[in-house]
């Protein structure tokens, strides 16, 4: 075990870094994407159904598969493994920014158009704020669900910590396996601790007299 | 002048009718409790004010002017809304919730604070100990307080109210009352009031609106309505009505 992290901590570093660099990419396409879609569709609720549901069906397609079919479009590599990713993560981003959205007290919206705000204002100075836990708990998810999937996106020539996975299943390397495994673990767990502290911090500036 | 004024308006919702062409005037500088059992179209009367709710027929004039054919930003500002839970922002401190009319009518911001204190010491909280506090760190009655001031920071000219004090125990709403009363008297806003407590309705307006299934039953002071109801309703109600609002009621106000 030692012996292969001492000679290819390197190689490691490298394939963790490209994993975290895969999943900021993502993050990037996929949240304002989401916010923009969320805000869409909290104005002309008529668009929830159909944005919902087509979301819904893309995150049911299984990431093999869904990789397989991008593949003659977009090529093999991260590319189209971002491409997969973001399409899962909106599913997360946007359900949950809309919850946030529509869990804001009915009354307090009422008390905020009768003030006389504009749309654009009322959105910014209350519900914004209002939301913003929710639409952390989201970003939360989809970092999740993306950077265990991400290990996957190897098959289609993403480089990442499935590297070290893959080789290690290709090789019968139990040493590469555990510490392809224990990257992955660590990553999650560090992400899933940075998003929960941002939703307390959030989640504080949304009702600070509670804490 | 009139400050409002209700001309033949209904309001249907699908099947059922909520008001059924009602016309009443509400005087500059008066205080107008709009009284009647739940169900009975009185908050639908005031949301129409603000536009909050379209009525179906009908016109409302805001001094003179038709509001249909107001700007609704334009209306609103100039209308004071507090609900019976307060509504406040919780991720605003109450100066900041106070503020947030003054901001949206781009008041600079030392008039603004000038404001906040002047209003918070109106509403009986001490500025140096309530402006800096959030929602959640306030009781129900100071909570109600912040929201009034919030609604009445842009100097509105009509403030609409709905069962504001329905939440609060009866010490904290009848202090809440004496000194609405006061405020009134010494700002001259005209108030709208929306209760279903014919006491407090007896107690707080110059004028009172009997509202029975959305029909208008009677509108007069209380003094009128109490020696000559109008029909068996209002006669039934006033038999609620306590001896010692009976007894204010009798007295010029």
């Amino acid at each position: 075990m030692t012996a292969y992290l001492l000679h290819y901590y390197g190689y490691m570093l490298r394939a963790a870094a490209s994993h975290i660099e895969m999943i900021a990419l993502v993050m990037l396409f996929a949240i304002p994407v989401s916010a923009a879609l969320s805000v869409l569709v909290h104005v002309f609720r008529f668009l929830a159904v159909p944005v919902i549901t087509i979301l819904e069906i893309l995150y049911t397609i299984p990431s093999l598969a869904f990789f397989a079919i991008l593949t003659p479009i977009s090529g093999l590599g991260v590319k189209t493994a971002v491409i997969v990713l973001v399409c899962y993560s909106l599913f997360f981003l946007v359900r949950n920014f809309l919850a946030g959205l529509e869990g804001i007290d009915p009354l307090i919206i009422e008390a905020a158009q009768a003030m006389g705000y504009s749309r654009a204002g009322m959105f910014l100075k209350i519900e914004l704020p209002l939301a913003m836990p929710a639409l952390i708990a989201g970003t939360r998810l989809a970092c999740m669900s993306s950077i265990g999937i991400a290990c996957i996106a190897y098959a289609i020539g993403a480089e990442g910590i499935g590297s070290i996975l893959f080789e290690g299943m290709r090789q019968m390397s139990y040493v590469k396996i555990a510490w392809g495994v224990i990257l992955v673990v660590t990553l999650s767990v560090a992400v899933n601790n940075l998003m929960a502290a941002a939703e307390r911090y959030f989640a504080r500036r949304a009702d600070p007299g509670r804490t | 002048m009139n400050a409002i004024e209700f001309e033949d308006v209904k309001k249907s919702y699908g099947s059922g009718e909520a008001v059924r062409g009602i016309s009443m005037a509400v005087g500059e500088g008066s205080l107008v409790a709009l009284m009647g059992a739940s169900g009975s179209g009185k908050t639908t009367m005031l949301k129409m004010v603000n536009r909050l709710v379209a009525p179906t027929s009908g016109k409302i004039l805001f001094f003179g002017e038709d509001t249909a054919s107001m700007d609704v930003i334009a209306l609103r500002k100039r209308i004071g809304y507090v609900l019976q839970s307060a509504a406040l922002f919780p991720h605003m401190t109450a100066a900041g919730n106070i503020s947030t009319i003054p901001d949206i009518l781009g008041w600079d911001k030392a008039r603004t604070k000038l404001r906040v204190k002047e209003l918070l010491s109106l509403m009986g909280l001490d500025p140096d100990k309530f402006a800096g506090r959030y929602p959640s760190q306030l009781s129900g009655g100071e909570q109600q307080r912040v929201g009034i001031a919030r609604a009445m920071a842009g100097e509105p000219s009509v403030l609409l109210m709905d069962e504001p004090f329905g939440a609060l125990d009866v010490i904290t709403r009848s202090r809440l009352q004496d000194d609405l009363l006061s405020i009134h008297r010494r700002s001259g806003t005209t108030i709208l009031f929306v209760t279903h407590d014919i006491d407090e309705a007896f107690r707080m307006g110059n004028k009172v609106a009997v509202m029975n299934r959305g029909v208008l039953a009677q509108y007069g002071t209380p003094r009128e309505i109490v020696e000559n109801p109008k029909d068996g309703y209002v006669r039934q109600l006033l038999n609620f009505l306590s001896v010692e609002a009976l007894k204010r009621a009798g007295e010029p106000k």
